[in-house]
């Protein structure tokens, strides 16, 4: 879920405040609003939908601002309400300061004194007015005058009247004028009087026409008079106007006046006293929000020139964190934010050069390690396809190094692993191996070599030939150890050997073969010529049959020998394996004890059929011999893979444990007339045919299995 | 205020202040009485001012000059375009006090006619009504065509002539139109 902050909602209550500051200012529907106060209220809105806008902006806002756009906005926030606050306590302490002094201002004591005022003028005025009606009420109906308006009375008696009443009552003019509005006589003070009167105002006529007084200020350029009309009224009806004039004193006049202004003035402020007071309201509101909006305005373009750089900045770290190091801000103002600018460039360009250098080692790095790694790769594949074990011990004992052939040749265990202990791990028939590697280590020689024989359960003993090298440290490796190399000389020893034998026996047969035939023949001629002359034939004829056989028996132990030394190249060509069963199971046709499966499969087998029946007809001789009656003979046949396996099973006592390893050596025989060469001969056949000949089991059944193989196609086929 | 760099924030703001002058002008739009008389010559009007009797009559009685200005104007409707104005009357009524006589001098400046009385109701009546005033020739209006008679009547407390700033704290305008045509 979103967490809105205070920053993001600040808008949005900012508004609402104007808002409601809105709905407060909103213009009475009675009163008249002046145009001040709808500019403001459009301002209050124009504010207030910017801020709703904004705010809501902020809201929706999904994404991570631009970089500065918050530091920005906390900017103007705080300008603005830097001026905001103090211009709302200057807009109420001038408001309260107002509206005290509007209820001084107005005050009921001056309201009152202004009307006591008023009327003392108002009352003034009228006592002129009730004075001067007071006594143009004695002149109505005066005789004179009504005989002057009717034409009766001379008018030097008319003026010397019209003086004793002016100069009696105190006016400055008074006019005769008759009922058609003609001037007849005039008095007036201080100045000649004239007859080019002025015409009768309205007041004047009225008061003709309704026979009623009346009286009216003017004002004129000698300052202001008092003026009555007193309508004569004759027997029936009106014959004539009197019109008085009175000069008001101008100092009373003046005061009357003043007051009269004053009160206007006064009644006038009273009566825009809301007006007023609203207007004042509205001119600082307006001022206040002009102030704010200014003050918004211009912290907008300070604080957008204050984060110009900073955002430039930010926007350039994130790029320098996207992995975009040629990254470079251009401007560079001369303050603290511009040398902020070019550290962050001069950051900038050494790491970039710090990243190609990383690079380049980095690229070097790869190709000698890729270089280490092929070595390594060929010095692995080498050792692995090495037929000679090679194991690397270091100066500790412990085993760094040891190939696959190693393990074979020495039949070693998975626990031999890179970093055991050489001399420990070698326990059993391996300890040799140990004392080896003592020896070598402590003898002053660099090199040393020697031979040994090991008997394992399986592949019987095993002829290896162990060196061992003293490795100095060199180089950068620093590497000091012992290089040890094991090969199976197994089958060379085998070799040495057999070609030795081959050499003593052709000297045997050579020597031995030659006297042998005399020998016989002089036997058989010694019992044919004096078997009737000796006195105990029987005697004679064992000791002569002695002489002959043991002459045949060296005969054939020569002809075995012979054969070991002359052992000729099998010549190999399709046989059927069900004809040479057959072969054995005639031959062997006398011995009920041997049973031959003629039956299995007949199958093609490539060999040479005369040293396989040579092999065959030798392990059945043995297996006949070492049965005894009711124990029984089995040769048969079987498929093994590629390979074709002969099998010869007996009943017999067996191959002691002790001789088990030693029945396929050449003059190893538990038979005392046995010369011990067949079954080295027939595994020298067998392997001559690239097959193997394994004594499977001692006894019980003792089992000899001849495995040869199917194909022979990299055999020499004749 | 930030979005002002925005232009739709400038609409916004202007939309506001719009529609804050259109309350302002449709608070002046009060009703009143006005009727159009279409003479044989002369198209006449008579109206009356609906505004505030008991503050004018205050100010009357405290002495204060009052003025009412008349503005008479008279247009052909037009459809998807300005209206044409075809004419354009304006004459003021003014009353002044004379609080020690207890008289009102009343002026019009379109006759030049001026009278005292002592009735604040005959001043009053004098101020805020026009009877069987003549607008125009009827000889100007075609037959058939739609006009508009538009009256604005604007009351001034105070001497005539004030500074022309005081209008923007006081607003006292009402207006009333009525369409019509020549028969």
């Amino acid at each position: 879920m979103k967490r809105f902050s205070l920053l993001r909602l600040l808008p949005l209550l900012m508004a609402s405040g104007m808002l409601a500051l809105t709905l407060f200012v909103w213009p009475d529907e009675a009163a008249d609003a002046g145009l001040l106060a709808w500019v403001n209220i459009a301002l209050l809105l124009g504010l207030s939908l910017l801020l709703i806008r904004y705010g809501i902006r902020l809201l929706r806002e999904r994404s991570e601002p631009p970089p500065g756009s918050r530091l920005r906005a906390k900017l103007v926030i705080a300008l603005v309400g830097m001026l905001l606050v103090p211009s709302m306590v200057i807009q109420i302490v001038a408001s309260q300061m107002v509206e005290r002094g509007m209820d001084v201002w107005f005050d009921v004591r001056v309201d009152t004194l202004l009307d006591r005022a008023l009327n003392l003028a108002q009352g003034f005025y009228a006592r002129v007015e009730s004075d001067m009606k007071r006594s143009m009420l004695e002149y109505l109906s005066d005789a004179a005058l009504l005989a002057a308006v009717e034409g009766r009375l001379d008018y030097r008696l008319l003026n010397a009247r019209l003086n004793d009443i002016r100069m009696h009552e105190g006016w400055q003019k008074l006019q005769l004028f008759d009922i058609n509005e003609r001037l007849i006589a005039v008095s007036q003070a201080d100045e000649l009087s004239t007859f080019q009167a002025a015409p009768l105002s309205e007041n004047a006529r009225l008061s003709m026409r309704l026979g009623r007084m009346a009286t009216e200020l003017v004002s004129g350029k000698d300052g202001e008079m008092a003026i009555g009309y007193a309508p004569l009224v004759g027997a029936t009806s009106v014959e004539g106007l009197l019109r008085v004039e009175v000069k008001l004193p101008p100092g009373v006049i003046q005061n009357a006046r003043s007051v009269e202004a004053d009160y206007r003035s006064y009644r006038q402020l009273e009566l825009n006293r809301q007006a007023i007071r609203e207007m004042f309201t509205h001119v600082m509101l307006f001022v206040t929000l002009i102030v704010m909006l200014v003050a918004g305005m211009v912290a907008l373009l300070f604080a957008r020139r204050l984060t110009a750089p900073i955002g430039d900045l930010a926007r350039a770290l994130q790029r320098v964190t996207e992995g975009d190091l040629d990254v470079v801000i251009p401007e560079a103002p001369q303050d603290e934010l511009g040398s902020l600018v070019r550290s962050f460039n001069k950051m900038s360009d050494r790491l970039r050069q710090n990243v190609q250098a990383i690079e380049k080692a980095q690229q070097q790095t790869s190709e000698a390690l890729a270089s280490s790694r092929q070595r390594q790769y060929v010095l692995e594949a080498l050792l692995a396809n090495l037929q000679t074990g090679v194991m690397l011990v270091d100066g500790e004992g412990r085993v760094r190094l040891l190939n696959q052939s190693v393990r074979d040749i020495l039949h070693l265990s998975g626990k031999w692993m890179p970093g055991i202990g050489f001399a420990g791990a070698c326990k059993g028939r391996l300890q040799v191996f140990a004392e080896f590697f003592d020896e070598l280590r402590h003898q002053k020689g660099e090199h040393l070599q020697r031979e040994f024989e090991l008997h394992f359960k399986h592949d019987g003993r095993v002829h290896v030939l162990a060196r061992g090298a003293r490795l100095k440290a060199a180089g950068s490796s620093g590497f000091s150890g012992y290089l040890l190399v094991i090969d199976d000389i197994s089958e060379l020893a085998e070799a040495q050997r057999s070609r030795a034998w081959a050499e003593v026996a052709q000297r045997l047969a050579h020597e031995i073969k030659n006297p042998l035939t005399p020998i016989k023949l002089a036997a058989e001629r010694l019992q044919r010529r004096f078997r009737g002359q000796v006195d105990d034939v029987e005697v004679f004829d064992t000791c002569t049959q002695a002489v002959i056989g043991q002459v045949e028996r060296l005969q054939r132990l020569i002809a075995d020998f012979s054969t070991l030394a002359r052992m000729p190249k099998p010549r190999l060509r399709p046989v059927q394996t069900g004809e040479l069963l057959r072969e054995m199971q005639e031959l062997f046709s006398a011995y009920p004890q041997v049973h031959v499966e003629t039956d299995s499969a007949d199958m093609r087998c490539v060999c040479d059929p005369d040293q396989i029946r040579q092999i065959l007809i030798n392990l059945l001789d043995n297996a006949v011999a070492a049965t005894a009656a009711g124990q029984q003979v089995r040769l048969y046949i079987r498929r093994g893979g590629e390979m074709l396996e002969w099998h010869v099973e007996d009943d017999g006592e067996g191959i002691a444990g002790d001789v088990e390893s030693q029945v396929f050596d050449s003059y190893f025989s538990t038979k005392p007339s046995g010369s011990g060469l067949g079954l080295s001969i027939a595994r020298r056949i067998a392997e001559d045919h690239g097959g193997v000949l394994e004594l499977v089991s001692c006894r019980r059944p003792t089992h000899f299995c001849l495995r040869l193989p199917l194909d022979a196609t990299n055999m020499e086929v004749q | 205020m930030w979005c002002f760099k925005r232009g739709s924030g400038l609409w916004a703001f202007a939309g506001a202040v719009w529609i804050a002058l259109y309350a302002a002008v449709g608070d002046a739009r009060a009703a009143a009485g006005f009727s159009i008389e279409i003479g044989p010559q002369v198209v006449y009007c008579a109206a009356q001012w609906n505004g505030d009797h008991t503050s004018l009559r205050r100010s009357l009685e405290a002495g204060i000059e009052v003025s009412m200005v008349w503005r008479i104007s008279v247009a052909r409707v037009r459809n998807y375009w300005l209206n044409d104005e075809i004419a354009d009357i304006e004459f003021s009524r003014h009353v002044r006090a004379d609080l020690l006589a207890r008289t009102w001098l009343l002026e019009d400046s379109a006759s030049g006619i001026t009278r005292t009385t002592s009735s604040p109701d005959e001043a009053m009546a004098f101020l805020t009504r026009i009877q069987h005033y003549p607008v125009l020739d009827r000889a100007l209006l075609s037959d058939g065509e739609l006009y508009v008679l538009t009256v604005a009547i604007e009351r001034q407390d105070g001497a005539m002539g004030e500074a022309w700033w005081s209008r923007f704290w006081k607003q006292t305008t009402l207006q009333m139109q009525q369409e019509f045509s020549i028969p």
